[in-house]
């Protein structure tokens, strides 16, 4: 599903944010994993099409982002939540996925039914015309995964969307992330902690100061190469911990 | 409701559309009022003119506004989701863009009102002043552009209202600008657009292509990749295209003598006046000065018998019979001088700058004077100066207005 080979990205002239990035992995639910600066913003940014790489191939679904026609097929079929998402406060939750479902080109006739339900998925009918400023944390958490699901895509990347909730709000998080891999949606989840990708995810990349340090599954993470079937979270962490060393960085 | 229309719609009823509206109006509102409408006659292009100058305050509201719109895009992380879409970023700001231009130009209509009702004008305006609406429109999306493409690149929250001031200072200096600099800004407080005159259509259209490069400019800022590259380089090609058409190819007054109408309004007699249709109620004063005038100077001077506003006989505005009707209306002085200046024109086409020849021919008027309404009405210290040639005989007059006339042209 995502596959790569010497990817690379370079912010301005000096500053590259991913450097020769080797992986390929497949879904439902793929974790990027790294301390802060590591560069998972950079790969997400790529693999949502937002940016294009300065080298190397990169294929998100067997589509090359790089090619202008499957970047615009990629792009159709996307649900992104970027990092620090401020949905405007006066806004309502019907004018807010109405302008995601303009954003994602789904067609005037079938919108309404779009927004219908996606907030039925994600229980927030009954607010639709409130604004946002009004909604309670969990309500507005929900909006951002409603916005996801506007156009029904068949890949959402989700940047750090657990940053901030308490314990609850991410317990509800993950277990409607869980629900997308059930209906059959790939999944991929930016991360800093280990324990969330060891909570939904299956495969997972690891990054820091913009290299791949490890691409394949929680298991070969854990184990370091021994592979145990399944492998607990701290079995999991305790291998992030250890190729973090190996590379010089800090976990965040 | 289209989807992209209810976005614009959110856009320019959310709370930020409605300040930015709010400010448009009010700046519009408060410009538009405050200034005096120019005495010049009834003229489309001072109106539209009168309009163009508001936007000194307009357009750096609108420029700021949509910096602040899209710093506010960015910050809130609609941006990188809009990235992600087909749309692009640069589709996911639109709405917000397109909605403060949208109020920005409802400012710019407020102004076209306020103006409209002021003018004496009667009559539709033709499509040479209507390029100052062209223009006015072309300035306020240069504006909007620049704002986008100083909210995609500062972060700081100072600098939208930083690029507001900017553009408010240099808009009100070149306003002012004469030559090269004058030239280059849209707006021109330094014209006076009397009833024969109409913006240079030949700058005017070069300011437009000016203006239309620099938005291409500024949004090759948000637009990142090799694609805004060649609008850079593409854009920089029309920015130095258009500046030399401006600077090079085109007359440095920015008025023109507008083309002759259909049917001039004419008054027959011993003399012919023809002015344009809408000075129709100027014919009979203007008729009554010229004859008295026309009378009183045939002795001394070969005098015209037919007066007409520039551009309807001849496309200048000097020499014997161009008659330019004064702008204010009812004010037999003005009449009279506008009568004398049409009888007893310069003799060389541009007045020249030498002072003794100036005197010469500002001699010649106040005989003028004299001869059509009596000495009466000159200056005390003048009446010597004149009392022996105002007392020679028709041939020695005559001679004395010559030799005159000769210096002046000297």
């Amino acid at each position: 599903m995502l596959a790569a080979s010497h990817l690379a990205y370079r912010y301005g002239r000096r500053r590259w944010g991913l450097l020769d990035g080797h992986f390929s992995v497949g879904g439902p639910v793929v974790g990027v994993l790294g301390p802060a600066g590591a560069g998972k913003s950079t790969l997400l940014a790529l693999l949502t099409a937002a940016r294009l790489a300065t080298s190397g191939t990169l294929l998100v679904s067997g589509l090359d982002p790089g090619e202008r026609r499957q970047r615009r097929q990629l792009r159709s079929r996307l649900g992104f939540v970027p990092q620090s998402l401020s949905i405007h406060p006066r806004q309502t939750v019907d004018e807010f996925l109405a302008y995601v479902g303009w954003l994602r080109r789904v067609p005037a006739a079938r919108l309404a039914e779009a927004i219908a339900d996606s907030m039925l998925a994600t229980d927030l009918t009954e607010l639709r015309d409130r604004p946002v400023r009004s909604l309670p944390v969990g309500a507005r958490q929900r909006l951002v995964l409603a916005q996801v699901l506007v156009n029904r895509p068949s890949l959402v990347v989700l940047d750090e969307p657990l940053a901030g909730l308490d314990p609850e709000q991410r317990a509800q998080f993950l277990a409607r992330v869980a629900a997308m891999r059930d209906d059959g949606t790939t999944v991929v989840l930016a991360t800093p902690l280990a324990e969330d990708v060891a909570a939904v995810c299956t495969e997972v990349i690891v990054l820091a100061a913009g290299r791949t340090l490890f691409s394949g599954t929680t298991g070969a993470l854990a184990g370091a190469g021994e592979t145990p079937d399944p492998p607990g979270p701290g079995e999991m962490l305790a291998g992030y911990h250890r190729l973090l060393a190996g590379a010089g960085a800090v976990a965040g | 409701m289209r989807p992209g229309l209810r976005a614009l719609r959110t856009e320019l009823t959310s709370r930020a559309g409605r300040v930015v509206g709010l400010l448009s109006v009010a700046v519009a509102l408060t410009t538009g009022l405050m200034r005096m409408p120019p005495p010049t006659g009834p003229s489309w292009s001072a109106t539209f003119n009168e309009a163009l100058i508001g936007l000194v305050g307009l357009a750096p509201v609108c420029a700021g506004a949509v910096a602040w719109l899209v710093q506010d895009y960015q910050r809130r992380g609609i941006a990188a989701l809009a990235a992600s879409s087909p749309r692009g970023a640069v589709g996911g700001a639109l709405p917000r863009v397109v909605g403060a231009l949208l109020w920005a130009l409802v400012g710019y209509l407020v102004l076209l009102v306020i103006s409209a009702l002021r003018t004496t004008h009667r009559g539709l305006p033709g499509w040479p002043p209507l390029l100052l609406v062209l223009l006015a429109t072309a300035f306020l999306a240069a504006g909007a552009a620049l704002g986008w493409a100083v909210g995609a690149v500062a972060t700081v929250r100072a600098a939208p209202p930083l690029l507001a001031v900017a553009l408010f200072v240099g808009g009100y200096a070149g306003s002012y600008g004469e030559d090269w600099f004058g030239r280059l800004a849209p707006v021109d407080r330094m014209s006076v657009y009397r009833s024969f005159l109409q913006p240079h259509v030949r700058l005017v259209l070069a300011q437009v292509v000016l203006l239309a490069a620099v938005a291409a400019l500024a949004l090759c800022v948000p637009l990142a990749g090799g694609l805004a590259r060649r609008w850079t380089g593409l854009s920089a090609a029309v920015v130095l295209t258009g500046a030399v058409l401006v600077l090079s190819k085109t007359d440095p007054d920015p008025t023109e003598i507008r083309a002759a109408p259909r049917e001039p309004a004419c008054a027959g007699g011993p003399i012919v006046v023809c002015l344009r249709p809408e000075n129709a109620d100027l014919l009979a004063p203007s008729s009554m000065a010229l004859s008295a005038a026309a009378a009183a100077l045939a002795p001394y001077l070969p005098v015209p018998v037919r007066f007409s506003e520039p551009g309807i006989d001849r496309r200048v505005d000097h020499g014997p019979g161009v008659y330019v009707p004064p702008p204010v209306a009812g004010d037999p002085l003005a009449f009279e001088a506008a009568a004398l200046s049409a009888i007893v024109p310069p003799p060389c086409p541009r007045r020249i700058a030498d002072a003794s020849a100036t005197m010469a021919y500002g001699d010649v008027l106040i005989w003028a004077d004299a001869t059509v309404n009596g000495p009466a009405g000159m200056p005390a210290y003048e009446r010597q100066r004149f009392a022996r040639i105002l007392t020679e005989n028709v041939s020695g007059q005559r001679e004395w207005v010559r030799r005159h006339l000769t210096a002046a042209c000297s």
